[in-house]
């Protein structure tokens, strides 16, 4: 009997132009977005690639000079996309791209790339992700707001409940129709998808476990659109006539797609203030002048380490020591400097986490919000991978830092004019960036995961009470 | 008879449950709204405010370091002299070139969540959106606010079609159209009447509960940008109504008019406008701007190992700038800044292509706006509230002018090698915006303004059209029916 539910709805829904035509809007949508998406990364990846070799190949051949001179020359690193972004490019495009590692200062990435899209463009950015997760469970919506509410004002339930259809039964067959109809539009998108994926070729280390995370973003998906599924045929099942029911629903899919994710934003500012970018450089600023805590101001700092360190080495002068003090200056003002930045960019980073742990528990009142994270968080686009690469860039610079003033301290003597060459600057590794697993990923979309599981319970819940009903209000 | 179909159409509607849910709701969202766009004003207005104190400490700094150098108390390193060119005109007397805060900007906050509204200018350069940026978290960016602006393309076109999509279906659904029609009415003026209830209904909502909101929330009404913004919001409503009145004129049942009014709202405010922006970003790709900075490096040390070349031509072409003696004693500071002026003049090129580029882009998809009535409108209200491309633009041109001047001012001083006097300071270029003359804001929304009202005019006329042609046979059939 359950098959022969599922049969009907499934004809009914290939015959509906509705299902044809949204089906057909969404999937062009759909196709469109992937074909942008991957467009789009290739155009920032052959960027990106094309600029890291030159700003390396800079590095390299800069010439002798000396190594202080070459630290605050620097070198640029460019953030690699992830070979997932075309399906949710998440916030690729509204963080930095490139930071100049060099002395002294952490530089925050720059260069958001929608900073040079036309404003029309930001307000009709479409993505897959935007497909997916807005158009999609609307058109689930439209599909089925009708699926019990319509059989019942058509006067087919009553038929069918004398029948001796359960009504659990009649649910799950339609749950399953739905379903079934739904994959019809999906399984080709995902196939576009895994094709797209494969054209990107291996990714270039922006994140691990591509496949596997392309398996659990369709997994995520999936879950999602059985929420909308449920929860429309419970709305179906419950409300009086149809055209309630998609009031409700329509009401319901505005104000989670449209509405949560605008006004999250705005309690997540209010709850968890950020400081304007110009109050956090005067703070820096400050911290790396007057110190900070314990930590005394520049000169003293400076004027103690000189007293310690020709105490130690028993002279009374820096010429005296057996090693450039200039290079031992440098690097202890680089490690002062390193605990200004991990205070104020580790406290940034901090409530920009906290910001996002707030959005995804509001998914309990919104799934949108838990999906949209865990989406980006699996396609590697989320805040959380994009603060991980500027860690990453920012050990490299430290790292790059030290082995510069380690040489000034070794190798030259102070009052002489030393120059380094491209032996030195070759003795810098590369940045190899590693990109994070998807169990490290999961990690900071627990909440998420909680939050669509949550709803796929109460979704659940709300039909089988929706149903338990029908008997009485038919 | 219009007035009394009218009259009894209003009290039709006000009687009706969802008539009040969908009045209430757009009163409160519309509130939300003109919050958001106020919060918006604030923080840009807190950040304006900064950059100001910023300026004027450095320059009351930079007044002290001048004087103390003035009665040989100071002896700053030539790093820090304030009386070297360089160091003021790159550093210690940069100056911010700021946006102010538009008349009107409360009711859209466009791209200035994006833009600094202050930008640095020195020797170095002045980039609108391409110095530091403005710390947010990247969700809320992408995510985008609930401004008034929003609310109005995306969830009045919502709430309206609620409250019409059953304009004439609900009549039949009920069976009082036959009824109704049975009397002496004819029936193109009860479809005029009852879409002119809805209209004047939701109009007056929004205008009045906006009007209250932006006087109450958003500090005060600017008349003039109220106006105009009303007048949108007329013709943007009147367009979804049209549109519904068509759909339920056409015929079919209330289910079918809410399917197809639904998939209108899908394509005009979701597929036509994303369509068309990737189109336009596959069609004129913006190159990423981060390619710049690996190029700018590339010509700076190309330069370098000709530098020699670059200053001899340099005071070649500019005599009267050579200092005494030989250009092998040039300072070390005009040195570099040659040099770095001659790579910024070879980098010139990439960054008029990608100017271009990001225009030729921006032109298209300013034309695509016409594609639908959503993005028309959308467009509308960035440029009436001056946070979209045009007044942004205005900005770029007028910081690229004062980044001139303030060239103009510094440069020659270097290459000459001089010295800054305290009387110099009051010379040094001052920051002022020209806003643009509301005429020219008029001109600019004016072919938006009558599309909008064209748009309406069709849909008026195709509703018109079919009642006369087929409203009195299907009508007739479906009365029958009834």
């Amino acid at each position: 009997m359950t098959l022969a539910i599922i049969r009907k709805e499934i004809l009914e829904l290939t015959r509906d132009g509705r299902f044809r035509w949204g089906g057909f809007i969404v999937l062009v949508l759909l196709s469109l977005s992937l074909l942008g998406g991957w467009f789009h990364r290739h155009q920032v990846e052959e960027a990106h690639t094309a600029a890291q070799a030159m700003s390396w190949s800079q590095w390299i051949e800069q010439g002798d000079k000396n190594p202080h001179s070459a630290a605050h020359f620097g070198v640029h690193v460019f953030r690699p996309t992830s070979a997932l972004s075309f399906v949710d490019q998440g916030v690729d495009g509204y963080v930095g791209s490139t930071t100049l590692l060099e002395a002294h200062y952490q530089n925050p990435f720059s260069f958001r790339a929608v900073q040079d899209a036309p404003g029309l463009a930001r307000f009709a950015d479409l993505t897959a992700a935007t497909t997916l997760q807005l158009l999609i469970p609307l058109l689930i919506l439209l599909m089925t707001y009708q699926a019990v509410s319509g059989e019942r004002e058509r006067g087919t339930l009553r038929q069918l409940l004398s029948l001796g259809v359960s009504p659990v039964r009649l649910g799950a067959g339609k749950a399953l129709g739905v379903s079934v109809g739904l994959l019809l539009l999906l399984v080709p998108a995902a196939m576009v998808g895994a094709l797209a994926l494969f054209m990107a070729g291996p990714g270039d280390g922006a994140v691990g476990n591509e496949v596997l995370r392309f398996a659990l973003l369709a997994l995520a998906y999936l879950g999602y659109f059985m929420v909308f599924v449920l929860l429309a045929l419970a709305v179906s099942a419950l409300a009086p006539s149809s055209r309630v029911a998609l009031g409700i629903l329509l009401g319901l899919w505005a104000l989670n797609g449209l509405v949560a994710p605008r006004v999250a934003s705005d309690i997540a500012r209010m709850a968890i203030p950020l400081p304007s970018g110009l109050a956090f450089q005067a703070a820096v600023s400050h911290d790396l002048a007057n110190g900070f805590d314990d930590h005394p101001p520049q000169a003293a700092r400076q004027a103690i380490l000189r007293d310690s360190v020709l105490a130690a080495y028993g002279v009374a002068l820096p010429e005296e020591l057996p090693f450039n003090f200039a290079g031992l200056r440098f690097q202890s003002g680089e490690e002062f400097a390193n605990l200004v930045f991990d205070r104020h960019f580790g406290s940034l980073k901090d409530q920009m986490a906290a910001q996002g742990h707030l959005h995804q528990l509001l998914g309990f009142v919104a799934p949108h919000l838990a999906i949209r994270s865990l989406s980006m968080a699996l396609a590697g686009t989320d805040p959380w991978h994009h603060a991980r690469y500027a860690d990453a860039a920012e050990e490299q610079r430290r790292l790059m830092q030290q082995i510069l003033n380690e040489d000034i301290m070794v190798n030259s003597r102070a009052g002489e004019t030393y120059l380094a060459s491209a032996d030195l600057w070759s003795r810098i590794p590369p940045l190899e960036y590693a990109g994070p697993p998807v169990t490290w990923a999961l990690e900071s979309q627990q909440r998420a995961i909680l939050v669509l599981l949550f709803w796929l319970a109460l979704a659940g819940l709300m039909m089988r009470r929706g149903l338990q009903t029908l008997g009485r209000r038919i | 008879m219009a007035w009394i179909l009218l009259k009894h159409e209003v009290r039709a509607l006000l009687a009706d449950r969802l008539v009040w849910v969908v009045g209430l709701t757009l009163a409160v969202v519309l509130g939300y709204g003109v919050w958001v766009g106020a919060q918006a004003v604030e923080r840009y207005g807190a950040t304006l405010a900064l950059a100001q104190e910023t300026d004027a400490a450095q320059m009351a700094d930079l007044r002290e370091a001048m004087a103390a150098v003035a009665s040989g108390e100071g002896n700053p390193s030539p790093f820090q002299d304030p009386r070297r060119p360089f160091v003021t005109g790159r550093t210690r007397g940069a100056m911010h070139a700021t946006l102010p805060v538009a008349s009107f900007q409360t009711s859209a906050v466009g791209q200035l969540d994006l833009v600094s509204p202050a930008v640095l200018v020195s020797l170095d350069g002045a980039e609108v959106g391409g110095g530091r940026e403005e710390i947010e978290n990247p969700v809320h960016l992408l995510a985008g606010p609930l401004d008034l602006a929003f609310v109005i393309t995306f969830l009045l076109p919502l709430l309206t079609l609620a409250m019409s999509f059953d304009l004439l279906s609900r009549e039949k659904d009920m069976g009082t159209l036959g009824l109704l029609l049975s009397q002496p009415i004819q029936p193109r003026r009860l479809v005029w009447m009852k879409a002119l209830a809805r209209w004047m209904i939701l109009v007056g909502l929004t205008v009045g509960a906006g009007g209250l909101w932006l006087m109450a929330l958003g500090g005060g009404l600017d008349l003039g940008g109220f106006a105009l913004w009303s007048g949108i919001v007329a013709l943007y409503v009147a367009f979804w109504i049209g549109l519904a009145t068509v759909v339920n004129v056409y015929g079919g049942n209330s289910p079918r008019h809410a399917m197809l009014l639904a998939f209108s709202w899908l394509v005009l405010a979701v597929a036509v406008p994303s369509s068309s922006q990737v189109v336009a970003s596959i069609l004129h790709p913006v190159p990423p701007r981060a390619e710049w900075v690996a190029l700018e490096r590339e010509e700076l040390s190309q330069v370098q190992e000709e530098a020699a070349e670059v200053l001899a031509t340099y005071y070649q072409e500019h005599p009267e700038m050579a200092p005494e003696g030989s250009i092998d004693v040039v300072d070390f500071q005009t040195r570099s800044f040659a040099l770095q002026e001659e790579a910024r003049r070879r980098m010139d090129p990439v960054r008029e292509r990608h100017r271009e580029q990001r225009s030729a882009q921006q032109a298209l998809i300013h034309q695509l706006r016409w594609a639908s009535p959503v993005t028309l409108t959308w467009d509308l209200f960035i440029d009436l509230a001056g946070t979209g491309d045009a007044r942004l633009t205005h900005f770029e041109s007028e910081v690229r002018a004062y980044h001139a001047a303030w060239h103009g001012f510094f440069a020659p001083r270097v290459y000459a090698d001089r010295r800054l006097s305290e009387d110099d300071l009051a010379s040094i270029p001052v920051w002022v915006f020209e806003e643009e003359e509301r005429s020219a804001l008029m001109a600019r929304l004016a072919p938006g303004f009558l599309g909008l009202l064209g748009l309406v005019g069709a849909l008026m006329l195709a509703a018109w059209h079919m009642l006369r042609l087929r409203g009195g046979v299907r009508w007739a059939a479906e009365r029958s029916a009834g």
